[in-house]
This record gives C-alpha cells, sequence and structure tokens, in this order.
C-alpha cells in the first residue's frame, strides 16, 4: 500500500496538473447560456436581438422594480465581460418585451412569474445558476421536492430594506440581520435563522432549550450545516473537511480516526447519540441519562456489534452508573480499547 | 477568567472602534451620503447602525448550571450592529461591503461577519466567531454519589472562515481561495481510572484545527465542472495531570494517586479532492455528478506517570505508559443525480450514492510498573508490552428514484422509492508479549433497507399554501438491534398569509419500531418503540407599520421504549448474570412565545416572553437504582420575560434600556434552580440610509 504521505503527494500533483489542464481548456471553450429561451413559447416576442427593448423601457412603467433591481448584481451582469451579450436586464428572466410595451393589455406578451408553479420559476433561475456546487442538487433537494422554488427565498429584483425595531436583547436583532439591498448571501428576502424559521417553525423551540447550538444568538446559521438547495447527504446536511459529517467543521478533535473507534459515530453519525438543534439534556444528548443511552445499544438482548456491558457493572451500584465517568473518551481513542483514556 | 473578560471587552471596543471609526470616515470622505441618506446621487450609499452598551447579570441560585445554560456576563458588549456601504463610482475596489458583528464582550458568543464583491471581480466572506462554553453540572442524571461534574469545561472556542471567489459571476472561469481555523482551549475536567478506583483530574484543554481550501470551477466544453482541493492540519495537545493527592472517587478504599500527569500530543492532517460535474442536456435533462476522495491520518504519543497506592495498599513509585501509534481513513465518496424533465409539469429523478472508507490504527503501549508492599518491600516490576490493531471498514450504497408531476399552480406531487445498503467489518487484534496472547476479534453486518416517500404542495388559495409528506419504509439499526427500524414519518405544513397576518402551522409524526426476538431467548419478542409528535403553530401580524406581534406555540412529545438487559448481580436463566428490563424515556414540552414591538416617534417598544415546560415522565415514578427498569426524562421548566424602550435622543442615536429575567426549575432533585436579572442599557448609533427612520 502506498504511504500516507506518497498518496496526499499525488492528489496535490493531480489537482495542479488539472488546474492548468482546466486553465488551458477554458481557452476553447464557450458558455452558452440562454436564461430567457427555457420559457414556454406564448405570445411574448422570439428572442432575436430586435425584440428586446432594455431596461430603461421597463423603468417607464415598473419603476420601483426598477429601482430595486438596479442595486442588485443580476443589474451589474452587462457590465461584466462575460455576460455583455447575453444578459439583458429585466428582459434576461422576463423574455422580451417589445411585445408588451407594444400593448401591454394582452396576456402572455411577457413572461410573468406571479402564477407559475415554484419548480417553473426554479427552472428559470437554474438556467444560470445550475453547475455551482451549492446548487447542482436543487433539483433533486429537498425543497425541489415539496415545491419550494427559488423566489420562495430570495428577491430576484432585491428586497427591501427592513426597517430597524427594537429587538431582544440576548438574540440577534433585525441589525445584524439586515442586508441593506442584501449585499450578504444571494438576495434572501430576511435573514437566517428569522427566513429557515418562517416555515421550519419548530426549530424555534428547538433552540431555545438550555443546551443549543448558538443560532438565535447570530454565532452560528442553519447554512453551517445544511444546504437549503439540496445535496447528496440526507436532511440537505453539508460535508466538512471532504467527506466528513458537518459536525467535524468545528468540533475538530472528534474527528479521528482513531485507533480505537466508537464505530456509531462514523457509522450512524453524531445524531445517534445527539440531538443537535438543541435539548434540555446535558451535552444535548439523546436521553438524559448516560447509562440508559449506553444500555440501549450494549444489550445482548439482541446483540449485534456492540458488546454487552459487563457483568460487573452492577447497575444498583451507583458507581457503574456514570458510563463515561471510565470511559471518558467515548468519541474514541488511540491509547485504550475501553475508551479510558 | 478576568483575562477571557478583559480579552472580549478589548475585542468588543476594537469592533466598535472599527465600525465607528469606519462610518465616520466614510460619511467625511469628499463625496459622502447627503445627510438626509439619500443615495440617490452620491457616490456612496451607507447604511449603518451600531450598538454598544453594559449588560449587569445578578443570579441567585445554581450560578454552575446558570453558566451551563446561559453564560451572559456582566460588562460591556457590542449587540447586533451592522455597517453597509455602497460605491456608486466604480472606482472602489468593492461595489458593496457589509460587516455585521454581535455579542462580543460580555456575551458568551459572538460573531463578526464580513462580505464584500465586486461584480465581475471578487468576493470575500469572512466570518470570526466566539464561544465561552461552560459545562459543570450535578443533576437528577448524575446519580448520587457518583463523579460529580468531573468531566467539566471551561473553555474559549474561536473558529472562523474566510473565503474569496475570483471572477464569481464568470461561467467560464471562477477560483476560490479559502482558510479556516478552530482552537478551543481553557481548563476542564476529566477521570483517570486505575487501580479499580476512578480519579477525577484537571485538563488544560487545547485543540484546534487550520483549514486551507483552493478550487476551480467553470463551465468546459458545456459541462459546468468543480474541483476543490482542501488540507486541514488538526492537533491536540491536552495535557491532564493532579496537582495534590487525590484519594479517588471512593475515598475510603486503598487507592490514591500521589502524582499523576499524562501528556497525549495527536497530530494529523486531512488531505481531500473534490471533483463535479453538471450539465443540462436540452433544457431538459440534468446530470450532476460528484467524487470525493479524501485521506485522513493522526500519529500520536501517550506519555503517563502516576504514583500512588494501588489497590492492594502497594506503593506505586512509578506507573509509566508510553504508547505511540497511529490511524488513517482513505474515504470515497461518489455520488450520482440525474433529472429528466419529462414534460413541463412531469420530472423523473434519480439519486445514486456511495460512500466507502477504512479506518485502520495500531499502537504499542509498554506499561512499566514499580511497586513496593505496603511495608516497603521493593517487587518485581511489572512490564507490559501490547500491540494493538484494528480496522473498521463501510461500504454503503444508496439509490432514490422519485417523480414529481404539476398539476397546475395549485398542486403538485411526489413519489419516490429509495433503497440502501450496508457493509460493515470490524476487525482487530491485541498481542500481549507478556502473557504471548493473541486476540483476534472480527465482526460484521450486512443490511439493506427500503424506503418510499410521497408527498404533495396544494395551494388553496393564492396566498395559502399546504405541505405534505410521509415517508415510510425501514432503516439502518445495525448497532443498537438485531432488526431493522421500521419507521413512517408525516409531515404537514400550512403556510397563509392574510393581509398582514401570517399564519404557520406544522404537524410532524415519527413512528420507529423495532420488533425482534431476543438471540438469547427466541420465544422472546423484544421491542424498541420511539414515537415522536411536534406541533408547531405560530402567527405573525403586523396590523400597522407601527405595531408588530408574532407569537406560537410548539408542542414535542416523545416516547422511547426500549428493551434492555441490566447486569444486577442476579443471575436470570437464560440471560445469566443479566436481567431483562425497559428503558423509557419521555419528552412532553410545551413551548410558547409572545413578542410585541410598537414603534412610535420617538420611543419605541419591545416586550416578549418564553415559556419552556417539560413534564417529562409526568406521574411515572423514577425506580430505584437497582431496578431493571429505568424511567428517565428532564422536567423542567424555564420562562424569559424580556422588554425594552428605545428612546429617539437625535436622528443619529438612539438610548436603549432593556431587561430579561430567567428562571429555570428542575422538577428532580438535586435541583439546579436559578434565576437571573440582566437589566442592560446601550446606545444606538445610526448612520447613512438607517437614520431614516
Amino acid at each position: 500500500m502506498a504511504s500516507t504521505r506518497t498518496v496526499k503527494l499525488v492528489l496535490l500533483a493531480a489537482t495542479l496538473l488539472l488546474c492548468v489542464v482546466w486553465i488551458f481548456s477554458t481557452a476553447a471553450s464557450t458558455a452558452d447560456a440562454n436564461p430567457a429561451s427555457s420559457s414556454e413559447g406564448t405570445a411574448f416576442a422570439s428572442p432575436t436581438p430586435d425584440n428586446y427593448v432594455g431596461a430603461e423601457t421597463c423603468k417607464a412603467c415598473h419603476e420601483d422594480q426598477f429601482k430595486a433591481f438596479s442595486k442588485t448584481k443580476h443589474a451589474k451582469l452587462p457590465e461584466i465581460a462575460s455576460w455583455k451579450d447575453k444578459a439583458k436586464g429585466c428582459e434576461s428572466c422576463h423574455g422580451p418585451g417589445s411585445k408588451h410595451v407594444e400593448d401591454p393589455t394582452v396576456k402572455g406578451s411577457i413572461i410573468s412569474f406571479l402564477r407559475k408553479p415554484s419548480k417553473e420559476i426554479a427552472e428559470t433561475c437554474l438556467a444560470c445558476h445550475a453547475g455551482k456546487e451549492t446548487h447542482n442538487n436543487f433539483r433533486r433537494g429537498e425543497h425541489w421536492r415539496n415545491n419550494i422554488g427559488c423566489t420562495d427565498c430570495h428577491s430576484a429584483h432585491g428586497p427591501d430594506q427592513p426597517k430597524l425595531r427594537p429587538d431582544s436583547i440576548t438574540f440577534v436583532g433585525s441589525a445584524s440581520s439586515q442586508r441593506a439591498n442584501q449585499t450578504d448571501t444571494a438576495q434572501l428576502k430576511q435573514g437566517e435563522p428569522q427566513l429557515c424559521m418562517s416555515c421550519h417553525s419548530e426549530t424555534k423551540a428547538q433552540f431555545t432549550k438550555p443546551f443549543h447550538h448558538k443560532v438565535l444568538e447570530g454565532t452560528m446559521r442553519c447554512s453551517d450545516c445544511h444546504n437549503p438547495h439540496g445535496g447528496f447527504e440526507s436532511k440537505q446536511a453539508k460535508l466538512a473537511v471532504g467527506a466528513d459529517a458537518a459536525c467535524v467543521r468545528c468540533h475538530t478533535n472528534k474527528q479521528g480516526p482513531f485507533v480505537y473507534e466508537h464505530a456509531p459515530i462514523k457509522v450512524e453519525g453524531c445524531a445517534a447519540c445527539h440531538t443537535p438543534h438543541g435539548s434540555a439534556n446535558p451535552k444535548m444528548l439523546k436521553r438524559s441519562s448516560v447509562r440508559q443511552l449506553c444500555l440501549e445499544c450494549h444489550s445482548s438482548i439482541t446483540e449485534q456489534l456492540a458488546p454487552d456491558a459487563p457483568s460487573f457493572h452492577n447497575q444498583s451500584n451507583v458507581r457503574y452508573q456514570n458510563c463515561t465517568v471510565c470511559h471518558a473518551a467515548i468519541h474514541g481513542s488511540n491509547s485504550h480499547k475501553d475508551f479510558f483514556r | 477568567m478576568i483575562k477571557r473578560i478583559i480579552t472580549n471587552t478589548a475585542a468588543a471596543s476594537v469592533l466598535f472602534a472599527v465600525l465607528v471609526l469606519t462610518s465616520g470616515l466614510i460619511a467625511q470622505s469628499p463625496s459622502p451620503s447627503p445627510a438626509n441618506g439619500s443615495s440617490a446621487n452620491s457616490d456612496y450609499t451607507i447604511t449603518s447602525s451600531v450598538e454598544t452598551g453594559f449588560r449587569y447579570r445578578d443570579v441567585s441560585g445554581n450560578l454552575n448550571k446558570y453558566r451551563s445554560d446561559l453564560n451572559y456576563d456582566t460588562g460591556f458588549r457590542l449587540f447586533d450592529s451592522s455597517f453597509y456601504v455602497e460605491d456608486h463610482t466604480g472606482k472602489s475596489f468593492f461595489d458593496k461591503a457589509l460587516f455585521m458583528g454581535s455579542g462580543w464582550g460580555a456575551d458568551p458568543s459572538g460573531m463578526f461577519r464580513t462580505s464584500m464583491e465586486k461584480a465581475g471581480g471578487f468576493r470575500f466572506d469572512a466570518n470570526v466567531r466566539k464561544v465561552d462554553y461552560y459545562n459543570y453540572l450535578v443533576n437528577h442524571v448524575n446519580p448520587a454519589n457518583a463523579a460529580f461534574g468531573e468531566h467539566f469545561a471551561d473553555t474559549v472556542h474561536n473558529f472562523g472562515d474566510f473565503d474569496v471567489v475570483g471572477f464569481p459571476e464568470s461561467e467560464i472561469f471562477r477560483f476560490k481561495v479559502g482558510y479556516s481555523y478552530n482552537r478551543t482551549d481553557g481548563p476542564g475536567g476529566f477521570t483517570h481510572r486505575a487501580y479499580s478506583d476512578e480519579f477525577g483530574v484537571k485538563s488544560d484543554i487545547d485543540n484546534g484545527a487550520d483549514d486551507l481550501r483552493l478550487g476551480v470551477e467553470g463551465r468546459i466544453y458545456g459541462f459546468n465542472m468543480g474541483l476543490d482541493y482542501g488540507h486541514r492540519w488538526f492537533s491536540d495537545n491536552t495535557r491532564y495531570f493532579i496537582d495534590a493527592l487525590n484519594l479517588g472517587n471512593n475515598p475510603t478504599n486503598n487507592p490514591r494517586l500521589f502524582t499523576f500527569d499524562r501528556d497525549n500530543p495527536i497530530k494529523g492532517s486531512t488531505d481531500y479532492v473534490n471533483v463535479r460535474l453538471q450539465r443540462t442536456f436540452a433544457e431538459r435533462f440534468d446530470v450532476t455528478a460528484r467524487a470525493i476522495y479524501s485521506l485522513t491520518d493522526t500519529s500520536f504519543h501517550v506519555t503517563e506517570n502516576a504514583t500512588g497506592r494501588d489497590n492492594s495498599n502497594n506503593f506505586v513509585d512509578q506507573d509509566l505508559f508510553n504508547i505511540t501509534g497511529g490511524a488513517r481513513r482513505p474515504q470515497v465518496r461518489a455520488d450520482v443525480g440525474v433529472t429528466y424533465m419529462v414534460t413541463s409539469k412531469f420530472r423523473i429523478s434519480n439519486t445514486f450514492t456511495f460512500d466507502d472508507f477504512d479506518i485502520t490504527g495500531s499502537n504499542d503501549s509498554l506499561e512499566n510498573r514499580v511497586t513496593r508492599s505496603a511495608a516497603g518491600a521493593a517487587q518485581a516490576p511489572f512490564i507490559e508490552r501490547i500491540v494493538s490493531w484494528r480496522s473498521t471498514s463501510y461500504q454503503r450504497i444508496s439509490n432514490l428514484i422519485e417523480g414529481d408531476y404539476q398539476f397546475g399552480p395549485r398542486f403538485g406531487f411526489h413519489l419516490g422509492y429509495r433503497y440502501t445498503h450496508r457493509d460493515v467489518l470490524l476487525k482487530g487484534y491485541d498481542q500481549n508479549f507478556r502473557t504471548n496472547v493473541i486476540t483476534p476479534t472480527e465482526e460484521g453486518a450486512t443490511n439493506s433497507t427500503n424506503a418510499f416517500i410521497a408527498g404533495f404542495k396544494a395551494k388553496p388559495m393564492k396566498n395559502w399554501a399546504i405541505y405534505g409528506d410521509i415517508e415510510k419504509g425501514s432503516a439502518d439499526n445495525v448497532f443498537t438491534r438485531l432488526a431493522n427500524y421500521d419507521y413512517t414519518n408525516y409531515r404537514i405544513r400550512s403556510v397563509a398569509t392574510f393581509g398582514n397576518l401570517v399564519w404557520n402551522v406544522s404537524a410532524i409524526a415519527k413512528n420507529n419500531e423495532n420488533p425482534a426476538q431476543s438471540i438469547i431467548d427466541p420465544t422472546r419478542n423484544v421491542i424498541n418503540d420511539v414515537s415522536s409528535r411536534t406541533f408547531s403553530t405560530n402567527v405573525d401580524w403586523s396590523p400597522t407599520q407601527a405595531f408588530q406581534l408574532s407569537g406560537g406555540y410548539n408542542y414535542q412529545y416523545l416516547t422511547s421504549l426500549s428493551d434492555i438487559l441490566v447486569p444486577l448481580g442476579v443471575t436470570t436463566p437464560p440471560f445469566g448474570p443479566y436481567t431483562p428490563g425497559v428503558s423509557e424515556f419521555y419528552i412532553r414540552d410545551s413551548y410558547y412565545y409572545v413578542d410585541a414591538s410598537y414603534v412610535m416617534k420617538r420611543v419605541s417598544f419591545y416586550g416578549s416572553w418564553r415559556f419552556d415546560d417539560d413534564n417529562g415522565q409526568g406521574s411515572r415514578a423514577t425506580p430505584p437504582f437497582n431496578s431493571s427498569n429505568i424511567i428517565t426524562s428532564y422536567p423542567m421548566g424555564m420562562h424569559s420575560p424580556e422588554f425594552r424602550v428605545s428612546v429617539k435622543l437625535s436622528r443619529n442615536i438612539d438610548w436603549n434600556f432593556g431587561y430579561q429575567y430567567y428562571k429555570y426549575r428542575d422538577d428532580l432533585a438535586p435541583s439546579q434552580n436559578y434565576s437571573a436579572h440582566l437589566p442592560y442599557t446601550s446606545l444606538r448609533f445610526y448612520f447613512g440610509t438607517s437614520a431614516d427612520r
């Protein structure tokens, strides 16, 4: 078997080589995005150069939307070399506006998203936004599956600036979640976690338990652990440091590998024993009593892989009731097979 | 502690100064926002508010529990502040920059985030975060006389991420560079087990990691591709020691430690490559594939020495351990997702995932123990060398096929089927060179599961959406029970908007059943049933611009019943030294909250009340310790009313006064009840458009 060092050097060299190949390949490649072309054919004008009227024309009637839109990154695309001939301002998403300008009362003269199902709206956005790692699985994610589209969370025109109001003195308030013209992340309609909790309302109660991750306090965000756009992991969890669970991104001393692994941690995941959002139980354990958590696995009533608690661990003796007093390195140990150190 | 308060206060002060000074500098630049905050004709738009103030803390009752739960301290704090600047000239190196900070100073957790971007040029995101973690608990789940609070911690976790994306809007080529750090340090407590006793020992916790990420993304020949390379260095230099005679958890028996010191440095690194591609063919067929290879390795050296007396009352003059070794984990993830849009209303998707890792580790342990009898006579030294090797192999494939159909804007549904298969193999051996005994171990498990999913979204009215889904099938449960979990999960949500009122309702039900027969007694059916129910509803109402009201209720119900075998020192045929029993755990938690705010010209009000009450196991009595039945829960109550008044002193300054009260109660002894008064006063400074209140 190749040594660890050799494998790592090969990984690095291969990556660098691929990067060089990549840079040369891009010269031979052309982008072919045509965002508006994905819309179904109706009465709106066909996307030929003559049928685009320009955002300034739209402004004449839709001044508020134009004002908000002009502050977004979408509005800046025509200034960027690679988008110069492709981004058409409002008409990038709404399609060519010439017929709509001729007679705005004609239904279907412009692409309107007001009555479109979420998935159809999402297809318009994905025409440009697909291809980035975070978005690649949106078409198969939980939100997609449940018909939550891009515009349920994002505002393509740029949302209104929120008014500051007096807020809690312990939880993060409207100033820190304010995203004036939304420079922060991706033109969200609200900041995290308020946006996520507007649907996932039960999580608010979880994050106010005595032991919880500091989400309401603003130190963590839902998107630190979850990818709202979907992914290959269950619960849209993110991976960390390659292919590890999101937890080890911060809990670095639990990453291992250890000589003696407590196998469920890697195989079942941290959530086998912990409640990640919050709990009244110390250390966010699934059970309040440690021995209960241990015995539910280490019980030979139907044993598989998890060995019995030894018979001398007499549970009528309080000494044996707090398992992790002795098995202190329960997440994994390098030097003791029973996790004593 | 004093050092930490000084550090936190200094950090808060620096951040506050940066925010205020930056605001001031930009406000005074040649082309600032006009005084009225309008940005229409100015070079910059500034939107900023910064709040800093002083919080006082008065805690009665159990301070350790208060600090473990909340840990708010007396002192200055920077809270809920942001500074946003937008450049309209195109001459700055950024178009937009946002700085946000909250919680620094006397708060236990703080964050500082920055986002900066220049369209077509770069995007920079950074966050710096800190959590003061405290954990010292003596409660009903630490049984009487056990080692109370041996595992405590009073640490600071500093962590942050810095990421730059070059040419973020380019479809053809983007690059990414990122760095993250994690540091945890501070005093803690641990347990050392030796000579048939347990000893609470101190620890200097010191671990951390540094991550470096490099990546490129872009489009080549129509394919969106990405390539990331990452490296993590991590280390754990926690030291364990005692600084006084330690009689152990049982002070009446012989064992005791005179000295104890353990150094256990662990170093490791992870290297990984993530390659992915995506393409949508003819606007109908979407393919995404990803492959990750990561390799993590660690090396360690344990040097431990103890002196004292053992359980036979011999003097231990030296008990020296030297243990060296390492572990390695190569891991491969490969995933493919495809979606075929058969029509604009009908789609079929398939998601395949593959995960494979092998963890192998070994150590070489040498113990050299020098003892004397109780009378002082030298005894033969005990020298033992053991070489151990362990391996955990894991392989899992999963495939989900699903279809969804959209009948129109009002109704759509989806159906799916998931198949999962996994193999786990644990192997190892221990070779004792003193006894010349080799002990091999090998156990494995292979398992397959199936699940069906279905769901819908209906919009009975334009502003009312109902989401529902169900998942029914089996789930892996290899390490806990003989059979798979049979589970059924339901979830329904309703989101309705009636003018200025938003009303959400959701209900989630999960039933896990694990019927099986005992291996030892095949005639015996055993269970492991977990039922959980969550009901949640909340209302947000804004009848006027000035008044806002939110309220909600959440009920969590959980009942878990598991057959277990408990060693109780008695023989119970056919279970030998074990006695069959049941482990029961209950949650009956109600959470209510109401928030209201009212904004007037000069004065604004905020009030809130949050109440959490878990009835736990209710009237079910906790069995005595020598029972084979274990019934537990964590019945408790916590409520926290809060109010805040903001008075507008000038266009740019508000004076705030706030107060929060926490009252916590444990329903089972020993209780850790506390109550805390947290009055607070602050000034909020408004700059730029934020001053247009």
